[in-house]
């Protein structure tokens, strides 16, 4: 009874782990729990991939992730990561809207000023 | 030269793709590298994904003048092992520059990206030259604008010793100039000037 559904289980593996039962229900075993695991992970997963999209379209605009979403916290843009990255990469006019309400709010990213090198001796 | 230059172009598929130049001239080895590797990896672009390679192909001119800090051009060293035993080998950075400049930024750029099965991808998109031409005139090219960098303060010892430096170039040039000055003199009016030359402190 348990061999049919570990075999089912078991297609697609490599070698003998879908053929054999005595290694097969060992691999189903490990990747039922790696699918355990990895539904917890994928939430992480995916908003650090958001998080990536957000911070390389801020940057098209001059503007880096971390003063980006301080801009929208103070301006209580409830916005998630997942519809930012979704605008960030569909939307891009309305990216720049954003972009350009959080930078009115929080300006953090100055230009650098040139601290004294070189030229200030000579 | 041309050759290796395009070779396995044909392997990349997908010219959605910017070609974007770096000139490598006056810049700092290592943060030249990881601006290369964020570009070669796509991570500019809103629509990165990482399970496939979606850089811009980076063409890198100028590799021979790239510069470092401190004194790793005689003190850093590539270490590679041949698998004999006893056999470690190395090589500084200045004779590296003298065999192969691009090997330099080649190598810093590839330990930079992930080291997945995309890497090798990666590597293929890199295209560096020593000096200023390369056969890629024809197709549309957009420079690479380095981002703002605060350098640091010289430390004072460095300082002063950079201070001294300069004051010897600018004593010799005014001894050169003098020296001048006092031939065209003789040789237009035929007088003798006596200037002493030691004593100008400047």
């Amino acid at each position: 009874m348990n061999k049919d559904k570990i075999f089912k289980l078991a297609k697609g593996f490599r070698g003998r782990a879908k053929n054999c039962i005595r290694i097969a229900r060992e691999r189903v075993e490990k990747a039922l729990q790696y699918s355990y695991r990895d539904r917890r992970n994928k939430k992480r997963d995916m908003r650090s991939l958001w998080i990536e999209r957000i911070n390389a379209g801020t940057r098209l605009h001059g503007v880096n992730y971390g003063n980006f979403m301080h801009g929208l916290m103070k301006e209580n843009i409830q916005l998630n990561r997942k519809v930012l990255s979704e605008l960030a990469m569909h939307e891009p006019y309305s990216f720049k809207a954003l972009v350009n309400v959080s930078r009115t709010t929080f300006p953090g990213n100055k230009a650098v000023p040139k601290k004294e090198g070189l030229s200030s001796i000579l | 030269m041309d050759v290796k230059a395009l070779a396995g172009l044909r392997r990349i598929n997908l010219d959605g793709l910017r070609w974007r130049v770096f000139d490598a001239k006056g810049q700092v080895l290592g943060r030249l590298s990881s601006q290369i590797a964020t570009v070669l990896q796509g991570k500019d672009k809103p629509t990165y994904a990482p399970n496939r390679d979606d850089g811009d192909m980076c063409i890198i001119l100028n590799a021979k003048d790239i510069s470092v800090t401190g004194r790793k051009m005689t003190h850093k060293f590539y270490r590679w092992h041949t698998g004999y035993v006893g056999n470690l080998k190395e090589r500084s950075l200045k004779d590296q520059m003298e065999k192969d400049p691009t090997e330099v930024i080649r190598k810093a750029v590839l330990r930079m990206l992930p080291h997945n099965k995309l890497r090798d991808d990666r590597d293929r998109k890199l295209r560096i030259f020593s000096g200023s031409e390369h056969p890629f005139n024809d197709r549309l090219l957009e420079p690479f604008v380095m981002p703002p960098r605060n350098v640091r303060e010289m430390r004072p010892r460095a300082r002063r010793a950079l201070v001294r430096e300069q004051k010897k170039l600018e004593q010799g040039n005014t001894m050169v100039n003098t020296q001048r000055k006092k031939e065209g003199a003789d040789a237009s009016s035929g007088e003798v000037k006596s200037t002493d030359v030691g004593s100008s402190q400047v």
